[in-house]
């Protein structure tokens, strides 16, 4: 595959199409479908469609978008319905403005994990409205506080595929939740400095007899 | 870092001359009743510590405490100002930018607004301790916080003392950012095991105007650069309009409160790391199930996970600004995740024993 049709995929995949032509022969040339395929692999990894709490499938939603868009919708037997055709045959589905590179790729795109504690008997405190509200929430990449995963898709080795994939995958789960813990933690923080707060205003009040030398004199 | 031993005593004749002049010229930031117990406290700290230390000669012990001060001249600023500012974050071949309003409401509340001006859309809102995020491909959430999780790293909103067990700050003379005459103050690791930042601070307000993480050698891991700023009166008519925006619902910690499953030990922590946040939970996208320990230094933040699950059974790498280093044992794995270069990762991970 030539550097240009690798860019082309890119920009296929980032939702930037050239023209018809160009989705035409990129769907056409076999070793593009393989990459094409590969390129979705790496989509539906990211995206974590495994253990999904609650339903994250975009399919329909970027389908709707797809057909919204004048430019496709102008043109029904373009050679973008050929690739959705040829995409809803897989067992992947295509995502939705995954901005994939050809060569380096911005991993941090996870779809909404609605993850549990272990059920181990432990009662998770609820906050007194009876329904255990279980709100998944996504870290988004953001001043590098998520780290970028790079991979590089142009080394062919197959065999390894799995394997890396399989890697690629761990890997996001563990930066992911450390953002999560990262984020849930500044929340404790903040109850405990509220705590502390109260229990000093407290104090203060206690020693209010005491006279008063610091800024708020005036009472 | 034997250098800089020298260097810092050769700074504190400098430094005494040019910090006292320039104190003077920033008075109303350094309100006195509030600095003068600071710098009493920070020398009581200062003096009992066990190691080497202690002896500092007294131009290095002054030149830390005019770090000090600085780094909470700039925390007030980065608190109390009302500010427009836009700024560039650069970490590796991504270039990021971003606008950032800070002001308070009539309340005394803090309003603070970061929005992202390339790629994909992202706002993060702050109205007080209820900081949200908007993400134009996912679904908003809100955490309660009383700081936004962003460029800036959150240690940099809160007072010195928090990171003075395993941080020095340092001043190291001066540079033009923005036009501005800056103070650079260093913030070097009392031990070698992890990242130091520079930070350049405007002379007059104190304020943030460049960042960079450095690495053990030397080298930026990110920068961020502010490319714009004003500080004014009265916050940013922008930022009234938070108020009347409907925040989307707070983020509930289900993992809190749910103790871990043994009783792991850590043998190794870096200086200054204490256990923050402890519980068991699964990971999200791979469903792992784990004992997790967070530690903090009160700058830099490692997650530490135990798990006996066979899938996470993969002695992993992964080197950048956050690193990540797992480690298998015969029914157990450990994987630490942060801003720590891989050795301290590695040690830290191999320390754990059941």
């Amino acid at each position: 595959m030539t550097e240009h049709q690798k860019e082309q995929l890119s920009a296929l995949l980032d939702g930037h199409f050239d023209g018809d032509e160009a989705v035409h022969e990129l769907v056409e040339n076999a070793s593009q479908r393989e990459r094409w395929f590969r390129y979705q692999l790496t989509g539906a990894v990211i995206r974590g469609e495994a253990i999904s709490g609650q339903p994250f499938d975009i399919s329909a939603s970027v389908a709707a978008q797809i057909a919204a868009e004048p430019k496709h919708a102008a043109a029904p037997k373009s050679a973008w319905q050929n690739v959705q055709q040829w995409l809803q045959r897989g067992w992947f589905r295509p995502a939705a403005n995954v901005a994939v590179a050809a060569g380096v790729a911005i991993v941090t795109v996870v779809g909404i994990q609605n993850y549990q504690p272990v059920a181990d008997g432990v009662a998770i405190p609820d906050a007194g409205t009876g329904a255990a509200v279980n709100q998944g929430f996504e870290t988004r990449p953001l001043g590098g506080v998520i780290n970028p995963v790079s991979f590089n898709m142009t080394n062919t080795a197959v065999v390894d595929q799995q394997e890396a994939d399989n890697e690629r995958r761990l890997l996001q789960s563990f930066f992911f939740d450390h953002q999560q813990q990262l984020q849930l933690n500044e929340q404790e923080l903040s109850e405990e400095r509220i705590g502390e707060q109260a229990s000093s205003e407290q104090e203060q009040r206690n020693n209010s007899t005491q006279p008063d030398t610091q800024e708020q004199g005036i009472d | 870092m034997q250098g800089y031993r020298y260097l810092l005593a050769a700074l504190g004749l400098a430094s005494s001359l040019i910090c006292s002049t320039v104190f003077a010229a920033a008075p109303q930031l350094a309100a006195p009743q509030q600095t003068m117990p600071q710098e009493a406290v920070a020398q009581q700290t200062v003096a009992p510590e066990d190691d080497v230390e202690t002896q500092l000669p007294a131009g290095e012990q002054r030149a830390l405490l005019e770090g000090e001060r600085w780094f909470n001249l700039m925390q007030k600023a980065l608190t109390e100002f009302n500010f427009n500012a836009s700024l560039v974050h650069v970490q590796d071949q991504r270039i990021e930018m971003f606008r950032w309003l800070h002001g308070h409401n009539s309340e005394n509340e803090e309003l603070e607004l970061l929005h992202s001006l390339n790629g994909p859309e992202i706002h993060i809102i702050r109205r007080g301790q209820t900081v949200s995020y908007f993400h134009s491909m996912s679904s908003p959430f809100s955490v309660r916080a009383n700081n936004m999780f962003g460029p800036i790293p959150t240690a940099f909103f809160r007072e010195f003392e928090n990171i003075s067990k395993a941080y020095d700050a340092v001043p190291m003379g001066g540079a033009r950012i923005m036009d501005r005459t800056t103070v650079h103050v260093r913030l070097l690791p009392k031990d070698q095991d992890r990242y130091g930042y520079s930070l350049w601070l405007d002379r007059e307000t104190g304020m943030l105007l460049r960042m960079l993480t450095l690495s053990q050698e030397g080298e930026p891991l990110e920068q961020v650069q502010l490319t714009a700023l004003e500080i004014t009166n009265e916050p940013n008519p922008e930022l009234a309009q938070i108020l009347d925006l409907n925040l989307p619902p707070v983020v509930e910690d289900i993992h809190r409160g749910v103790s871990v499953q043994h009783e792991w030990q850590t043998n190794y922590l870096p200086r200054g790391f204490t256990l923050v946040r402890g519980n068991h939970h699964r990971l999200p996208i791979t469903g792992i199930a784990a004992d997790y320990f967070l530690y903090s230094d009160g700058l830099t933040r490692i997650s530490l996970y135990v798990s006996e699950d066979p899938e996470a059974a993969v002695n992993l790498r992964h080197s950048g600004l956050e690193s990540l280093y797992s480690h298998s044992y015969a029914d157990y794995s450990v994987t630490v995740v942060g801003r720590l270069p891989m050795a301290t990762l590695q040690r830290i991970a191999t320390s754990v024993r059941r």
